[in-house]
């Protein structure tokens, strides 16, 4: 069965070309477009990992992330923090709300699929 | 002045006396004068053929003349004696008064060549003594009628000794003290503050220049005058304020004033504020009223705000390109990945869409690393590193820069050696990434890009060199500064932000490492970077060394 990766952002753009992306390497993609709607898509779909944007209208993406690791239910499913932020200002804050990684734009793709893989494995 | 008391039988005679001579002693602030007339007093007194005092330096350890009755003015400044030699020397040092009675009975006794020429059979010599030590040493010498000082001679002279010390430490301290006022006046009145003082009615009884600019008076015909009187129209009323709110309620303040002086357009900003002289003795010490010129604090305050909004801005920008640049460049690289099988022709568009992207995102963390740096916000995240790793990597990374002018890159190392520091990695990745886009920048189309790694002892020593354009001499150091570069024409032919190199130099020297230009001429070009090397990691050890045979990428 595929990995399956919800992508949080309110860029349109970098949700598609990271949707497009993920797929082309075997990955099942959903999307959230804010972080209330990330909290939703986690509880309803059950996502593997989670990628989830810092600045995110309505909830921020290190709430999300609280939220997720504070719920019994969620608190396994391997969450990457995505920042435009500098990596010193946001990273600190993004471990502590419990994030398995942290992904500074922009980047490389094949970075991300590298994090992804690396937290999926130390789940296990 | 002479006194006119023959020296008397009874000791209350010589009480009086020595009274006397002590309340004529304290009369006269100068120095100078005070030994004159002293000696000639001394003289009298004693009955003496002569009387001398001699002045320490303690600087040199010399004895000078001050005055004497005995030996002309003229000859003062060629008798100089030593502390410790001599007579008076061995008095001064001593601070133990020496009484001869006979010179002729007494051998050994080291006798200054003056004293055989000035002197009499007879002497006493004591020393001016005050806490601190020895002021100098009075002689006496001789006896009129050819007699012999007595023991109670003696007694009688120690007594004047005293007193002359005494009036000589009150002179001192008396000179002191008007030196230091004078000194602490002179700075007073060139301080740029204004300050005033006002007795407890009110009375000015000190202003300096400033503070005459200020109020606009004259400060010498001011004195005395009343406080109310002072103070132009413009700020009479508010300064008089708060000097009537301190006097009646003790309350110390002080406020802004924006004063339109001799018709000037922009106001002046001026800060007054108002205290007690004294704060012990409440406000009967009287009231120091202060003025201060703050336009310079304020053109700081609105250039220091300026300059934060510049960083803000430029710091919010450099957030704001950061998500369309994730966009293109994961665009470029998932359109790579998924048509493997282009043209050639796309191929190379695609490529300089890349190597461009990455060009904009080095930009914009060189900027953002430069507002961290003026911000002081550097935290370094040290770890171990190997830095022969890391060159790779950057070198890697960089691939479509060197290809593109195929240029001959050579990472060249020793893989027996270990070339690990302690450093951040993100902030040497960038160093590194800086300093290579240097060397492929200035370097000619399909010339020669080499990074050599050396251990030297207890740092690493990194050399990337290109054969390129020669940075003349005189601007070695210029080019380490923010947005320098040699040539507004070399600025069009080779762009660029100007902040590589700084960012390189600041961020190498927050490692305690600093990077050089060791060698410029027509045929190449070599920068020079150290770093202390990882002081846990021994050299030479090859579990550490990550180094392969020599490198070079095609």
């Amino acid at each position: 069965m595929a990995t399956r990766v919800l992508i949080a952002d309110d860029e349109q753009d970098i949700k598609d070309i990271i949707q497009m992306y993920l797929e082309s390497q075997g990955y099942e993609i959903e999307t959230a477009y804010d972080g209330l709607d990330a909290v939703d898509r986690v509880q309803s779909w059950n996502p593997d990992v989670v990628l989830l944007d810092i600045m995110m209208p309505l909830m921020d993406g290190i709430s999300v992330c609280r939220k997720i690791k504070s719920d019994p239910a969620t608190k396994d499913i391997a969450v990457i923090m995505i920042s435009a932020a500098s990596k010193r200002e946001k990273e600190g804050e993004a471990y502590q709300a419990g994030a398995d990684a942290y992904v500074l734009k922009p980047f490389e793709p094949a970075d991300l699929v590298k994090k992804i893989e690396q937290s999926l494995t130390t789940k296990k | 002045m002479l006194i006119r008391h023959r020296l008397g039988s009874t000791q209350e005679n010589t009480a009086a006396l020595l009274a006397q001579f002590g309340a004529l002693l304290q009369a006269g602030p100068d120095v100078d004068a005070l030994c004159a007339s002293a000696v000639q007093m001394v003289q009298h007194v004693m009955k003496a053929q002569g009387c001398s005092i001699m002045m320490l330096d303690h600087c040199e350890g010399l004895l000078r003349i001050k005055a004497s009755t005995s030996i002309p003015s003229s000859q003062w400044a060629s008798v100089l004696v030593r502390l410790g030699e001599g007579i008076a020397g061995r008095v001064a040092l001593t601070g133990e008064p020496l009484h001869v009675k006979n010179v002729a009975r007494r051998k050994n006794l080291p006798l200054s060549p003056f004293r055989e020429r000035y002197a009499g059979p007879s002497f006493i010599s004591a020393p001016l003594l005050a806490n601190s030590g020895t002021l100098g040493v009075i002689n006496i010498d001789g006896k009129t009628r050819g007699k012999c000082f007595s023991r109670r001679d003696g007694v009688l002279f120690l007594g004047l000794a005293n007193f002359l010390s005494a009036a000589l430490i009150k002179n001192h301290e008396i000179q002191s003290r008007i030196a230091g006022y004078n000194h602490f006046g002179c700075i007073l009145h060139s301080v740029p503050m204004g300050v005033m003082t006002f007795d407890k009615a009110l009375r000015l009884t000190h202003c300096n220049r400033a503070a005459a600019e200020f109020a606009c008076i004259d400060p010498e015909a001011s004195i005395g005058r009343p406080a109310h009187q002072l103070f132009p129209e413009c700020m009479r009323a508010r300064v008089m304020d708060l000097i009537l709110q301190l006097r009646d309620s003790g309350i110390s303040s002080c406020m802004e004033l924006d004063l339109f002086l001799n018709g000037q357009e922009r106001p002046l900003p001026m800060g007054v504020s108002a205290f007690g002289l004294d704060e012990s003795k409440g406000l009967s010490a009287g009231i120091i009223v202060m003025f201060e010129d703050l336009s310079l604090r304020r053109e700081n305050m609105e250039l220091r705000h300026a300059s934060d909004s510049k960083s803000h801005f430029l710091s919010l920008i450099s957030h704001e390109l950061r998500t369309p640049l994730t966009a293109v460049m994961t665009s470029l690289h998932v359109l790579r990945k998924t048509a493997p099988n282009m043209d050639p022709n796309t191929k190379r568009i695609l490529a300089i869409g890349d190597r461009n992207a990455r060009r904009l995102a080095g930009l914009v963390e060189d900027i953002l690393e430069v507002q961290r740096l003026e911000t002081q916000d550097t935290n370094l995240k040290l770890e171990s590193l190997d830095l022969n790793s890391l060159v790779r990597d950057a070198a890697e990374n960089r691939r479509a820069a060197w290809e593109e002018k195929e240029i001959q890159l050579l990472v060249v190392s020793d893989q027996n050696e270990n070339y690990v520091v302690q450093a951040d990695r993100d902030r040497l990745y960038q160093v590194i990434r800086n300093l290579l886009d240097n060397a492929f920048k200035f370097c000619r189309i399909n010339g020669n890009v080499t990074v050599r790694l050396a251990r030297l002892n207890n740092r690493v020593e990194l050399r990337i060199s290109n054969c390129g354009p020669m940075i003349p001499m005189r601007y070695r150091e210029h080019i380490f500064e923010k947005f320098f570069q040699v040539q507004s024409v070399m600025t069009r032919q080779f762009s660029g932000s100007g902040l590589g190199l700084y960012l390189a130099r600041q961020l190498l020297r927050l490692h305690g490492g600093d990077v050089v230009l060791e060698q410029s001429s027509e045929n190449e070009t070599i920068f020079l970077v150290t770093l202390p090397a990882d002081p846990a990691i021994e050299g030479n050890s090859a579990t550490f060394s990550t180094a392969q045979p020599t490198y070079s990428p095609d």
